[in-house]
């Protein structure tokens, strides 16, 4: 029986332990994340006065935080950089002088948002002259059918404080498997961490990190309990770092080339179920954005890692479809004298596999070079550029 | 209420053990406290069946004091009241949809929401009244036949309890004093059924709706999808009921009350007679009991034997859901018993000799293969749903390797496409993730011993099937501690989805 006894007895508190801890460092971060969207506000204020790397949790969604900084920047700048994810790469200093731009570019930010955003500038913030905007076909954001989203880009206000959900919720949601998944990220932090204490102090009592210096010099604070003291986040260009994530390796990119032009994928997938025709409504609407600009109008196709384009111009189901859409760009572009800068086969502008994260995301490295030759060979030209 | 929810295992549970240990000195107000218990558990779920409970239990226990009585006549009206309650709730719209569709009406009646678990406390009481007819039980009190029909470890989804098992267990002493080594079992077997249901039966559940829905979205589902989907449903649904048993048994245990088993290893069964000894072991009881054995069994000649096997199975089937679907699935198990038991009589008559390993591992494969094919039926909405299933299994839909494996697979894939495999989209995705979940889950279900012989030197549960003991004996000691402790943690930190078990909709 004695045995039985001490059975149970573990049996129960070991996990009851284990849980226990769990809810008390959960339910203590949850109370440090203030709700209501006030570590974005957190987050600007601090941008605003260093100049430095941060972002407001989640990362997957951007919209409160650079909907903030671009206000905060409006009076500074005339050209704004529009676009998802896949255009966070684009930095200011790309951009010849008078040229002074913010990257707006939000995560999963389609096409017809992306109007609506630019049709919001130029009503207005009559000082925004210069559109950089992205035309993605792989994401099928060019193909899309539907109007335009109206935006509403005024500067945001902080939410009251409401009162979150029962206890009970709370209790449930800080022993979910995600939230755990975070709080070990977060001891891991903590463990890696040199001055292990006040790393723990700042995790669980503190809003944000401390500040710290990145590789390039650049001050970084942390407003979330992620990918701490990664320098992950947005520079006050707006563009980002995607330090918390992985280069594609020159060993994976022929299986990534090939995952990327199966029929199943989602973007062989955008163009068959597109037939590569752009969506007129889209055209229309970028076209009244075009004759409403004080300034330049650049559209790019976003970069793809090195031989995915090229691959897919070589496969007779898709190849078609993607040089009808380049076509129908090309004719487009020459009717509105604006240019396309095609950056589809990325390694036509030296850019590696290293530059990329994933099939579409590049990094600013990559975009650096692109923007250097198309200012060097192409900006003049109308309709699609692409170097030879 | 769910077992594989906080408020279960955090509140509920606890709170209804402390309460009832503490009244363990009387015994009255304890069993009448876990019955009440059990009427919250069931009322959480929908507070308006409740009075349909307690009317039934109410009326069965008046019938069942009549008939002990000697008022013998009154069983036709006690099994009228019964199947009478089971057709409305269950059967009405089947049979009203049916006789529309014969002769042309349009007879229609409201909305019937099925009361949970009616089709298990029906057949608890029918059997009731039957023994109390044959004069197999005598009058019992009150709240311990409140307890019997209602207690919360079985009232959902079984095991279907039979009053000879545990009537004695609620009048015993010895029940309401607190035991150690009930709580050890318990928790175990409790944490052990905690795993298959959240990590395991949930993990694949995924992947069944997309194939077995294809049909009706006008995808016919291709070779892998199909074999994929029937796979999975084949694994979902054994984790789920085996995990429903276990969680159950565990449960009644911390109660100091032993269960009966319900399911042992059933696709390790090497032939259906066997399967069905192994699966909803204590339907297959009631079934044999109450239904096969009064018409006949095999006491009537061969015919009728096969007679009586098949409209045991197509009522076995129709008790699972008012639907052509379940119909079919009894009526193919009825079947494949009939082949079963011819085969063993021409076995017997020819002296065949068992075949050894090899005869064996045909034998299992056999079965399980026609088991997974009734299921396809057992999961369909429909017959249109079941035979596109099957289609697909059989290559008639077509043949296609989904093509994300290719870049997968390497150079075996690159091979492969080049001596004719066809790499395509397929409608429904089936990821390597889902695959491993298949082989892995297949892999536990026909070689890993159950908790039941892991335990066997515990008495685990009650009607226990002679078998060796397993070589892993479970003890209560470190060794053991640890394990379970992490499959009990790991199941509620991935408790967040609670999903309904599959057996609540029978």
């Amino acid at each position: 029986m004695e045995k039985h006894k001490h059975y149970v007895y573990a049996l129960i508190s070991i996990p009851g332990l284990i849980i226990l801890a769990i809810l008390a460092m959960n339910m203590q971060l949850e109370k440090n994340d203030l709700g209501g969207g006030r570590k974005a506000f957190l987050a600007s204020a601090w941008q605003d006065e260093t100049h430095g790397i941060t972002y407001a949790p989640p990362l997957s969604s951007t919209r409160l935080f650079k909907t903030l900084r671009l206000n905060a920047r409006l009076p500074e700048i005339n050209t704004v950089i529009f676009g998802s994810s896949t255009a966070m790469g684009v930095r200011a200093d790309m951009f010849p002088l008078p040229m002074k731009a913010y990257n707006f570019a939000q995560t999963g930010n389609p096409l017809l948002s992306v109007i609506g955003e630019a049709e919001y500038i130029q009503a207005h913030d009559k000082e925004i002259r210069n559109f950089i905007i992205p035309l993605d076909w792989s994401l099928d954001f060019i193909y899309m059918q539907g109007n335009p989203n109206p935006a509403d880009l005024s500067p945001p206000r902080l939410e009251k404080r409401q009162s979150g959900p029962p206890f009970f919720a709370r209790m449930k949601d800080a022993l979910s498997l995600p939230r755990i998944k975070n709080l070990v990220v977060v001891l891991g932090g903590i463990l890696k961490s040199k001055e292990k204490w006040a790393s723990a102090e700042s995790m669980f009592f503190e809003p944000s990190s401390r500040d710290y210096r990145c590789a390039d010099g650049s001050v970084a604070r942390d407003y979330d309990t992620m990918h701490r003291g990664t320098c992950t986040g947005f520079r006050y260009d707006g563009s980002a770092t995607f330090a918390n994530l992985e280069r594609v390796s020159d060993a994976e990119l022929p299986s990534l080339v090939l995952a990327a032009t199966i029929p199943s994928s989602k973007y062989s997938m955008a163009l068959e179920d597109s037939k590569g025709e752009p969506s007129p409504a889209i055209l229309q609407a970028l076209a009244r954005i075009v004759r409403g600009a004080k300034g330049r109008v650049i559209f790019f196709l976003p970069p793809l890692v090195p031989g995915m384009e090229r691959r897919f111009l070589s496969l007779p189901g898709y190849s078609d479809d993607l040089k009808h859409t380049k076509a129908a760009l090309d004719a487009w572009g020459k009717r509105e004298n604006v240019v396309i800068v095609d950056a589809g086969e990325s390694e036509k502008y030296g850019c590696k596999a290293e530059e990329f994260v994933d099939q579409h995301h590049a990094l600013y490295s990559c975009y650096e070079k692109i923007f250097a030759k198309f200012w060097k060979e192409g900006a003049d030209r109308k309709g699609i550029y692409a170097p030879q | 209420m769910l077992f594989n929810s906080h408020l279960f295992l955090f509140a509920f549970l606890p709170g209804t053990l402390i309460v009832f240990f503490l009244l363990g000195k009387h015994r009255e107000m304890a069993a009448g406290w876990l019955a009440f218990s059990s009427l919250v558990f069931y009322g959480y779920w929908n507070v308006a069946y409740v009075p349909l409970l307690l009317l039934s239990i109410c009326v069965n226990y008046a019938f069942g004091a009549a008939i002990g009585r000697g008022r013998k006549k009154l069983l036709v009206w006690g099994l009228a009241f019964n199947l009478g309650l089971l057709g409305f709730y269950k059967y009405a719209h089947f049979f009203l949809s049916n006789l529309d569709r014969l002769t042309g009406f349009d007879w229609q009646i409201g909305k019937i929401v099925l009361p949970l678990g009616i089709s298990f406390f029906t057949f608890t009481q029918i059997a009731y009244l039957l023994d109390v007819h044959r004069a197999e039980a005598r009058e019992y009190r009150f709240t311990h036949y409140l307890l019997f029909v209602t207690y919360f470890p079985h009232l959902i989804a079984g095991p279907i309890l039979h009053h000879r098992e545990m009537m004695p267990q609620f009048e015993r002493e010895s029940t309401y004093v607190p035991k150690f080594d009930n709580f050890s079992v318990g928790l175990t077997i409790f944490f052990v059924g905690l795993f298959k249901k959240v990590m395991l039966a949930d993990g694949i559940s995924g992947y069944v709706a997309p194939v077995f829905g294809a049909h009706a979205s006008g995808i016919e589902p291709t070779f892998v999808d199909a074999w994929c989907g029937a796979l999975a449903y084949t694994c979902q649904l054994y984790f789920d009921f085996s995990a429903y048993s276990d969680m159950a048994i565990g449960i009644s245990r911390l109660f100091g009350i032993t269960l009966p088993v319900n399911f042992y290893s059933p696709y390790q069964a090497v032939n259906v007679i066997e399967f069905w000894r192994r699966w909803h072991m204590t339907l297959s009881r009631f079934l044999r009991d109450y239904l096969y054995i009064p018409l006949g069994g095999n006491r009537k000649g061969k015919l009728r034997r096969y007679f009586n096997l098949m409209a045991t199975m197509l009522l076995g089937g129709l008790w699972h859901g008012a639907g052509w679907t379940f119909v079919i699935w009894g009526g193919l198990h009825g079947i494949y018993l009939a082949i079963n038991h011819a085969w063993h009589a021409l076995k017997g008559k020819l002296g065949i000799p068992d075949m050894g390993i090899a005869g064996s591992f045909f034998a299992r494969t056999a079965t399980f293969l026609s088991v997974v094919v009734a299921w396809v039926f057992f999961r369909a909405d429909d017959l249109g749903s079941a035979f596109s299933v099957l289609r697909g299994m059989m290559g008639f839909n077509g043949v296609t390797i989904p093509d994300f494996w290719l870049p997968k697979w390497g150079k075996f894939g690159a091979w492969l496409a080049s001596h004719g495999a066809h790499f395509g989209t397929t409608a429904t995705p089936v990821t390597g993730g889902e695959v491993n979940w298949i082989w892995i889950l297949l892999a536990l279900a026909w070689f890993a011993p159950n908790i039941y012989r892991i335990m066997g030197n515990f008495e685990p549960a009650l009607n226990l099937p002679e078998e060796k003991p397993a070589r892993l004996i479970w003890q209560p000691n470190w060794a053991w501690v640890v394990p379970v402790a992490a499959l009990g943690f790991f199941s509620i930190i991935n408790m967040n989805k609670e999903s309904a078990f599959l057996y609540f909709q029978f």
